[in-house]
């Protein structure tokens, strides 16, 4: 499943900093003020992004990061401990000594606690004279980790302080500005392929709306939109109304009777153009929310107990064109495929449906199809006796569609 | 001195080794007809059970009361029923009469252990991909044979025969290509003398002679209705006519035709089957050949040319098809004039030998004492925890594993999972088992949900530590441990025996013959 990575992140070793007056200048007791003075402003502590490849020793993956560099001094001037933060915000309508939204944390070891607002924080023990001689590589993050409010070319506020070691940070706001001891930030140009978490918000009844139409008209697809798929995508309507307070929540019920009662009567006259709806659909949702209209939309397919092929190339067109990972897609069907009843056997899954394209050579379709095989052949052990029974049909299948490609 | 034996309790055949006076593993054969293998049919009469021959000739007059191919049934929770002639699936809500797998698989365990006597003790083999259901099932029919069992695969029990074989030149990395009356499995090993490491094995278990003699029948059953314009009478149920389509199959393995004159409901027929016709009729199964042997190579990241031997196990190697696609893929022609019959039977005695060193003689001693073998563990073992999924954008529950497929025997490997929330009540203590890389916890078996308490004060990222342990004999242990509290819950796994014995005799008292 290559949509889960757990990123291991390494912070700074120890060996970088180095006191002032210890090693750069051999004891620095004798100096006047005035050069003492000069001396910090040289060591100004400043931070700079850029997009790099993590050097192999991280163990990071070969991919593109964002490299977050520090220079100069940060010690604490009282305490022999440090506590230093790292926030990100999206600046892009803001000037550059504000702090726009937060951006958030696609993985939990880069979040806050309890909530997703991206967060880096740790306690260095160091003298009030620690400083990075050097331009320091504090982290690599990974570009998709950073989840930012606003779809498009944003401009990110990378701010680091170094603070008291009691000093808190809460969605990316210091609880007390007082205990922070040295900061600098910098802006960083960034592009955000997805729909931001707070467009997110804004958006969220027009998608609602456009998933269950899409959900209808794939119901419809293989001609008949029966009650079982209706009641599927009724359950999940009712779903989201569950969290609204009553009158929001009978509010929005009414809404979706009307909506369903609407997309009923287009789809099964099949007027309804697809492909606006679903560009539609891309502009406005985000990769969670395109994932949950899949899901839906393979539980309307698999609510008959049966998997017919017409459903199954509009889900797998769909797919496609909201740009979710394939692999990720195939699981989830091959999820439905385990579980209905009965694969139409007149319509057996087609070469596409196990992600075989035209362009590839008969090695490559016979390397995808023993994958596949592999796959469903450990099954076979399954408890569930529909499961099992299931992965026998598909191991059979699998292998007549291989021979062709076998001499 | 207890006995020294192997059983191989096969789909179609099954055979019994001792090992002799020497260390050496010899067949035994049925006092009766002298046979060194033993068909696995069983005939239920009012008060006797007949095993073997004249089993599959009483089922042509008595179908619904013969068994065959109990095997590929052990998994699963039936029964056989007289009454209807077929295995019911057995439910909550409702139990019907007859025999279960396991009853049944002990009348054969019992005929084969008096080919001898005082037989108390014994391995008996079982396919490398075997459910643990079927393991389970496997040692209640032992039990009700009376029999004290332990289990080991048959591809490795084979490979421990041919390394012991007087001037063996089996040596460095070997693939042992098993294919029988009801399973196929493939299984690469390193042999060094007689030291056996086993490094993987994957399998089909709906793979065999038996659905090739299938595959005849129909070809047989459209000819006749070609030439008399009715077909058989549901020709698959027939047992005359797989014991016509196994000769015609035997045949068509040294000659390029095969005839036989069939009875149908038009009147007898003569029907001449070619040997390409046949392997047309099964290039399904030849395609599910290729893809498992090219499986077992990738996943061990090896080329043909990194194997040195092909070996053969099993009746349905002297097919020459087989022949064929092992020396395409292999580059290289299995090794010959070996008996594919008897290996499993007599690796089992030797690997009942090695477990039972305290009831050797001095020969024997000195003749397995360089015998050493090392078997991995042929599924994932995991546990479900939460993970953040950067695609879906949200978190998910997924399958973890904790040891890998093919992991060496004994091991012990521990995994760091922190706690989720602050607050949490409990962990969710879960052993899963697949087959195959599964991160979907829908595709993996559990076999274990318990929960382990946690302290009040649990707080988000507390370390959890998961330890499970997987000895030789097929044993798992499981620790949960929550490092903060020290509190720990233990889960313990081993195949036994699903079942007391009472239960498992119920109706079953039989003369065996
Ligand atoms: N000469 C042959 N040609 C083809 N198949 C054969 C031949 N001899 C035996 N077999 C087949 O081999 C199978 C039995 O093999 P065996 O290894 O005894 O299986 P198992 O242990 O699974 O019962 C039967 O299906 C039988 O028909």
């Amino acid at each position: 499943m290559e949509g889960i990575v757990i990123w291991i992140v390494i912070i700074a070793g120890w060996w970088v900093i180095k006191s002032i007056f210890s090693s750069a200048f051999g004891g620095g007791g004798s100096l006047s003020n005035a050069d003492r003075q000069e001396l910090y402003d040289k060591l100004k502590l400043q931070l700079k992004v850029s997009e790099e490849i993590p050097p192999k020793e991280r163990g990071l993956p070969d991919q593109k990061c964002l490299a977050v560099k520090v220079k100069g001094l940060f010690g604490h001037p009282t305490e022999n401990k440090t506590k230093i933060f790292l926030t990100i915000h999206d600046n892009t309508e803001l000037g550059d000594d504000e702090f726009g939204p937060p951006v958030l944390s696609a993985h939990p070891s880069f979040a806050e606690k309890n909530n997703r607002v991206f967060s880096l924080t740790t306690v260095w023990e160091t003298s009030s004279d620690t400083y990075f001689p050097d331009w320091y590589n504090l982290i690599y993050i990974p570009k998709e980790l950073i989840l930012a409010p606003y779809k498009g070319r944003r401009n990110l506020k990378f701010n680091f302080t170094a603070c008291d070691t009691d000093a808190e940070v809460h969605h990316s706001a210091h609880d007390d500005l007082e205990k922070i001891k040295y900061s600098a930030s910098t802006i960083y140009k960034f592009t955000s392929k997805e729909i931001g978490y707070l467009e997110e918000f804004k958006n969220r009844d027009k998608v609602e709306d456009l998933t269950i139409n899409l959900a209808m008209n794939m119901a419809a697809s293989d001609g008949h939109l029966d009650q079982k798929e209706l009641n599927v995508i009724k359950d999940w309507a009712k779903s989201l109304t569950l969290e609204l307070d009553e009158d929001k929540a009978s509010e929005k019920k009414k809404h979706f009777a009307k909506l369903i009662k609407e997309t009923y009567k287009i789809a099964q006259t099949k007027k309804a153009s697809i492909s606006k709806l679903v560009s539609e659909f891309n502009d406005k949702a985000s990769k969670s929310q395109k994932y949950l209209a899949i899901e839906l939309m393979l539980n309307v397919a698999s609510s008959d107990s049966k998997l017919a092929k017409e459903e199954e190339q509009f889900v797998n067109k769909i797919a496609k064109s909201i740009g979710i990972d394939l692999q990720t897609f195939k699981e989830m069907k091959n999820k439905v495929i385990a579980n209905v009843d009965k694969i139409d056997f007149a319509e057996k899954p087609s070469e596409a449906s196990f992600g075989i394209t035209d362009d590839m050579d008969d090695a490559e379709k016979r390397k995808i199809l023993r994958k596949e095989y592999t796959k469903w052949n450990g099954q076979t052990n399954h408890k569930d006796p529909k499961k099992k029974k299931r992965a026998k049909e598909m191991v059979k299948i699998i292998a007549d569609l291989r021979k062709q490609y076998s001499h | 001195m207890s006995k020294i034996i192997g059983i191989d309790l096969g789909t179609t055949f099954s055979a019994i080794a001792e090992l002799d006076d020497l260390g050496n593993p010899e067949m035994l054969s049925d006092p009766e007809n002298n046979n060194r293998i033993t068909r696995s049919a069983v005939y239920i009469g009012r008060d006797k059970a007949i095993v073997g021959d004249k089993a599959v000739d009483a089922a042509v007059t008595n179908r619904n009361s013969t068994v065959f191919e109990v095997k590929s049934q052990m998994e699963n929770n039936v029964v056989w029923s007289k009454k209807d002639g077929e295995w019911i699936e057995q439910d909550a809500k409702k139990t019907s009469k007859g025999y279960t797998p396991s009853q049944i698989s002990s009348i054969i365990l019992s005929k084969l252990k008096d080919y001898t006597s005082g037989v108390k003790k014994a391995v008996v083999t079982v396919p490398a991909m075997f459910a643990d259901a079927a393991r389970d099932a496997t040692l209640d029919a032992a039990k009700l044979a009376k029999l004290d069992v332990e289990l080991i695969n048959e591809p490795t029990a084979a490979v421990l025969h041919y390394a012991n074989l007087p001037g063996s030149s089996i040596n460095g990395r070997v693939l042992i290509f098993d294919l029988g009356g009801g399973t196929f499995d493939i299984t690469i090993a390193n042999v060094k003398g007689k030291k056996v490491d086993v490094i993987t094995s994957v399998g089909d278990k709906h793979l065999g002679g038996r659905r090739f003699d299938e595959e005849i029948i129909n070809l047989i059953d459209k000819k006749y209705k070609k030439a008399k314009g009715k077909g058989l009478v549901k020709p698959l149920e027939d047992e005359s006519l797989f014991t016509i389509a196994e000769r015609i199959k035997k045949i068509l393995s040294t000659k390029d035709k095969a005839s036989e004159i069939i009875e149908g409901p038009k009147g007898p027929q003569k029907i001449d089957i070619s040997r390409s016709e046949f392997e047309n009729s099964i290039d399904t199964y030849i395609e599910k050949i290729k893809m498992l042997m090219e499986e077992a190579l990738e996943s061990k990241d090896l080329k043909a040319n990194n194997i040195s031997q092909t070996l053969l196990v099993g009746g349905s190697t002297r097919m020459p098809i087989i022949n064929k696609v092992i020396t395409k893929i292999m580059k290289k022609a299995p090794v010959k004039g070996v008996n594919v019959d008897e290996a499993v039977a007599c690796g089992a005695a030797i690997y009942a030998g090695l477990q039972n060193k305290g009831n050797l003689n001095s020969a024997q001693k000195k003749s397995l004492s360089n015998v050493e073998l090392n078997d991995v563990c042929n599924y994932y073992l995991g546990t479900l925890a939460i993970i953040y999924d950067k695609e879906r954008d949200m978190g998910i529950q997924i399958n973890d594993i904790v040891i890998p497929r093919d992991t060496k025997l004994p091991c012990s490997i521990t995994k760091t999972y922190t706690v989720v929330s602050d607050g949490q009540k409990g962990i969710d203590c879960s052993v899963t088992q697949s087959e195959g890389e599964e991160k979907d916890k829908e595709f993996v078996n559990i076999l274990s949900n318990e929960i382990l308490d946690l302290s009040k004060n649990a707080k988000a990222g507390d370390p959890i530590e998961v330890t499970y342990s997987y000895d030789n004999s097929g044993k798992i242990h499981c620790i949960f441990e929550d490092k903060k509290s020290k509190k720990k819950h233990e889960i313990s796994l081993k195949p036994a025996g699903a079942k007391d014995l009472k239960e498992l005799k119920e109706n079953l008292d039989f003369d065996i013959e």
